[in-house]
This record gives C-alpha cells, sequence and structure tokens, in this order.
C-alpha cells in the first residue's frame, strides 16, 4: 500500500513538472536553459506516459484538473501537425507520416527542422514555433497513437 | 467553472478523452450523466467538418450532429485552379459521407432558420427542432453591399460552391486584348493570398493563350496584405506587360450594365468585373446576435474554446469568428481541433486547456508549374488573452518553384482527408 502510495506521489510529481515546463513554454517566456534541456524533456515525456499509469483515487481532485490539463493540451497542441501530415499522424500523400515513429525519433526530427535554418523550409518555420518541452510532449503523444485509427 | 469536476465519473472523462485504456478500476466520483451529450455543428465547411469529425474522433461518448445546407462541399482551396484547367469541381468537391461512414457522424442536409439559445435549440426551416448541450457555429461569411453591384453579372466566386464554372467561361470568353479585373476588400477577408493567386493564374493563362490580354488588381488595401515579395515580384516581373497592380483602390460602385468600376480616384472599364465585396460573418451569426466584436462584423469569442462571449453553450469557429488569425480553411481545421477538444472538457466538467496552439499554412501558383508558401502559428497570450502571432513563425517560400508546385497538391491533398475523411 505504502510503496503504491509513493509511486503515485512521484508520478503526481511528475506531472507538476510537466504542467509547469507546459505552462513556462507555452507563456512564450524566452526559452530558458533549464527547459531547453534534454534530460527534463525526457522526464517530461515519460511522465506524460506514465500519468495514464495514475490510480485515479490517489490523486487531490486539484492534480486531477491539472493532468486533464496537461493531457488534454498535448491531444490540441499535436492534432495542429494532422493538418499536414494526416490524422494521427498517418499521411496518405507525399508529406511524411509521423504516426509509427518513436518518440525519440520524432524529437530529433522534429528538432532537426527547427534548427535548420532554412528559412526557405516550410517545417522549419512551423518547428520553430514549439519549444523543446513543447515538442518532447507531441511526440510522446504522436509515437502511442496507434495506426489507422478511426479509418 | 474552472477546475470544477461535474456530475460525470473521472473515468468517463478518461474515457472522453481516449485515456482510459489500461485504467480497469471504477471510480465513481459522483452518479453517472442520464443521457450522452448531444453537440450539433452547424457549416460542414473545414472548421465545421474538422470539429465534428475530431468531436467523434476522440470521444465515442458524444453524439454529433451536422447540418449544412448542401449536399456536399466545394472546396475554394485550389478552385483558382479549375480558371487555367488544371483542377476539375469534381477533384474539389466532398461529400460528409466518410464522416457518417468512419466517425458515426449524423448529418442533416438542412438550413438553420433560427437559435433559440436559451432553451438550447436549433430550429431547421423547415420546423424541426433540435436540442444541443453545446453548439457549435462554422457557417463562414457573407458579403456587404457595394452599390450598383450585380453579383450574379460581376461574380466573386468567393464561396464554396460552382460559381468558379462561370467565371471559368467568362474568362475564357475574353477576346484578344480583353481585360479582366478583380477587386480586393480591405481586410479581413477570407483567403488572404486568394486574389493574388488568382491574378496571377489568370494573368498566366492571358501570357500563353491571349497575347495582349491585361489583368487590373485594384487593391482596396495600401499594399499586398500577405506574400508581398512574390506577388509584387510575380505583378512587375513576371507579368509586367500583363498586371496594372493599383493599391489603395477601394471599390466605391460598380455599373454592372457597363462593366465598370469605379473608385475614388478613376473609373475602370473591363470585360470581366470579378468583384469581391467586403465580408462579415455569415448570416447567421448577425441574426442571433453573435456578432458583437468591436467592428459588430465578427463574432467575438474566448480563443480557448471558442466559446462566444455574448451567448454560453455556442461556439463559432473558422471565418465568422474575430478573434484576429488569418480567416482560412487550413486553420479553421486548427481552430475546429482546439474547439472540440475544449467541448469535450467542458462537457466533463473541466476546463478548456490553456496554451492552444494553431497554425495557418498555404500553398499558392505563381505560374502554370511554380508555387509560393506562406506559414504563421499562432499561441494564446495570457496577458492580453488573445490568439497571438509567435515571433519568428511566420514566413514564405523565397521564390516561386516547381518543387512548392508538387507540394501544394500534397498539402491540399492532406488537410482535405484531415477534414473529411
Amino acid at each position: 500500500m505504502q510503496d503504491k502510495r509513493q509511486r503515485s506521489i512521484f508520478t503526481i510529481k511528475k506531472l507538476l513538472l510537466v504542467t509547469l515546463v507546459l505552462f513556462f513554454s507555452a507563456c512564450n517566456v524566452e526559452e530558458k536553459k533549464s527547459v531547453n534541456n534534454a534530460a527534463i524533456e525526457k522526464i517530461v515525456a515519460e511522465a506524460m506516459v506514465q500519468t495514464e499509469a495514475i490510480s485515479p483515487l490517489s490523486a487531490p481532485r486539484l492534480i486531477q484538473a491539472n493532468m486533464a490539463f496537461s493531457l488534454s493540451g498535448l491531444r490540441s497542441v499535436a492534432a495542429q501537425c494532422f493538418q499536414c501530415h494526416g490524422t494521427d499522424g498517418n499521411s496518405k500523400t507525399g508529406i511524411p507520416s509521423l504516426n509509427g515513429l518513436s518518440d525519440d525519433t520524432l524529437i530529433q526530427l522534429i528538432t532537426a527542422r527547427k534548427t535548420n535554418n532554412n528559412a526557405n523550409d516550410l517545417m522549419h518555420k512551423q518547428a520553430g514555433a514549439y519549444t523543446n518541452a513543447e515538442i518532447a510532449v507531441i511526440a510522446s503523444y504522436i509515437s502511442t497513437l496507434p495506426k489507422e485509427m478511426g479509418e | 467553472m474552472r477546475n470544477k469536476v461535474s456530475g460525470l465519473s473521472r473515468r468517463h472523462f478518461l474515457k472522453m478523452m481516449g485515456l482510459g485504456v489500461g485504467i480497469a478500476a471504477a471510480p465513481i466520483l459522483t452518479k453517472a450523466t442520464q443521457s450522452r451529450p448531444h453537440i450539433i455543428v452547424v457549416g460542414g465547411g473545414f472548421g465545421g467538418a474538422t470539429a465534428a469529425k475530431y468531436l467523434r474522433h476522440w470521444s465515442k461518448d458524444v453524439d454529433v450532429t451536422l447540418i449544412e445546407a448542401n449536399a456536399s462541399y466545394q472546396s475554394p482551396i485550389l478552385s483558382n485552379l479549375i480558371l487555367n484547367g488544371q483542377r476539375s469541381l469534381e477533384q474539389l468537391n466532398f461529400s460528409y459521407d466518410k464522416l457518417a461512414k468512419n466517425y458515426g457522424v449524423k448529418i442533416i442536409q438542412a438550413k438553420v432558420k433560427s437559435i433559440h439559445s436559451g432553451k438550447k435549440q436549433v430550429e431547421l426551416e423547415e420546423g424541426k427542432k433540435l436540442s444541443y448541450d453545446r453548439l457549435i457555429l462554422s457557417p463562414g461569411i457573407q458579403f456587404m453591399d457595394i452599390k450598383g453591384l450585380d453579383q450574379k453579372k460581376n461574380l466573386h466566386a468567393w464561396m464554396p460552391n460552382s460559381e468558379i464554372l462561370q467565371l471559368k467561361q467568362q474568362i475564357a470568353s475574353i477576346k484578344k486584348e480583353g481585360v479582366f479585373l478583380i477587386s480586393i476588400p480591405k481586410k479581413p477577408y477570407r483567403c488572404p493570398p486568394g486574389p493574388y493567386e488568382r491574378a496571377c493564374v489568370v494573368a498566366d493563362y492571358f501570357k500563353r493563350k491571349k497575347v495582349g490580354g491585361k489583368v487590373i488588381v485594384l487593391d482596396a488595401n495600401a499594399k499586398v496584405t500577405v506574400n508581398a515579395d512574390n506577388f509584387m515580384r510575380a505583378f512587375y516581373e513576371t507579368y509586367k506587360d500583363i498586371v496594372e497592380y493599383v493599391p489603395q483602390s477601394l471599390v466605391e460602385e460598380v455599373d454592372s450594365d457597363k462593366g465598370v468600376v469605379i473608385t475614388e480616384v478613376e473609373n475602370y472599364h473591363a470585360d470581366v468585373l470579378n468583384i469581391i465585396p467586403p465580408h462579415q460573418a455569415s448570416a447567421l451569426i448577425h441574426d442571433n446576435g453573435l456578432a458583437n466584436d468591436k467592428t459588430e462584423r465578427w463574432a467575438a469569442v474566448d480563443p480557448l474554446s471558442y466559446e462566444s462571449t455574448q451567448t454560453p453553450y455556442i461556439h463559432i469557429i473558422g471565418d465568422s469568428q474575430g478573434t484576429g488569425q488569418p480567416k482560412a480553411g487550413h486553420i479553421a481545421n486548427a481552430e475546429a481541433k482546439i474547439c472540440a477538444d475544449a467541448v469535450l472538457r467542458l462537457l466533463s466538467g473541466y476546463s478548456p486547456y490553456d496554451f492552444p496552439r494553431t497554425n495557418s499554412a498555404c500553398y499558392t501558383p505563381i505560374t502554370k508549374n511554380t508555387a509560393t508558401w506562406i506559414t504563421s502559428t499562432y499561441a494564446y497570450d495570457v496577458s492580453s488573452k488573445k490568439m497571438k502571432l509567435i515571433k519568428g513563425s511566420n514566413g514564405t517560400s523565397k521564390a516561386p518553384t516547381e518543387e512548392n508546385y508538387h507540394r501544394m497538391y500534397d498539402w491540399a491533398n492532406s488537410l482535405f482527408g484531415d477534414t473529411f475523411s
């Protein structure tokens, strides 16, 4: 029991971190070094997956609400990729699919486009609009989506 | 309202959010709701179709009805290519069958007569009344009057219908050394690059087929409103003997019988007048008291949920809303996803997500085999409570290229697929 409770608290802490990271990143605060840090992003990505495993009754209501913010935000922000990359990242055109790629691969690909300094690349402009923390959670969300959902 | 957990159980909520997998226990905070929430979406364009689809894609615990006056949708995106024969109307025609089949959206082909917001009901023209828990309106635009303009003679071809075919015929019948005139209203108007794109497509057609033809572009704005470098280069270099670009030329009056356009400065004669009148939100918005922004032309909404600031439980997305984001199909799809997510959360007793983002992108043909692109991304600004352009996220391609021309079809087909299938 105690062990389970501690695990929950640990996950809740991670969750709060996610919420904080999302808060700071979405405030358009100048990207701080602490946020722009691969280690934190990894934790964020992991936390997003682990939040699903939280015992529903263990978290206070406020935390539940915060979790809902993060999870839902994740979905609505990630879905902004689907105008071009297809619903749930399943592309039916010459634009690459995102579905089926791991979170690490997605982070690498999006970050590469963000940092390529090619002003003539549409995706460079798009990727540059998201903080590294947001890219991490977007990647995490898309990597968990089933293939061809809704078809 | 914020942080409030309503009668719906958390499990129900997670299920609605599509995250219920793996949670075996059934923690019931309070009693379950009596009936399934019903969301009505009015208008089956890029905004409405996307909202209806994603509501059901993300939750099978809500019922969604899409009310649309027409049997299918004719996309204005790529429709300028009908003018030069590179696309057919059939290729840009989308039915709602896939939304029904793949997502279980109920489709009703009907016109909405009125909204009874107190009773949360929509009344159809035939008299039938439908109840909603949340109502999403994506009805597009309507045109404002220009003195003397007969819209049947001087087509705008700026709505999702077959009028573009008539304009194509008019252009095809222009004699040698004939004149095509297009007028652009003051912004905001639907599809910012669209009129300039149309001028380029017609100029390219003249260049290839009708030596000596002229394209006059009367722009009510002080300068090209978007992608200015590429369009100015097209007007002053690529089509320098064909296009006459006249900024700050507000159309004050039209003589449709004589084919004359009157601006403050000059009168223009042309064989084909393509007058795009100034826009405002659709009549459905105005007739129901929802056009409450500062200009009284558009619907003021909360950008976190697109809920009207005037009437609760009514959300407005797409070209009718007045957040200041561009009015175009790609970003209407983006807004629809934010709205769908917010509506599902609100139905579960949660608040909308605090930091939504939307993006806009468009490929624009400049010649028969080259195109350019524009893009921008918007984020919610906490202090002003508005969607704001993210610094550095807006840009255009350096020049029109053949690669962009091919990528244009990928972009459009992806957007069509994400919206209608």
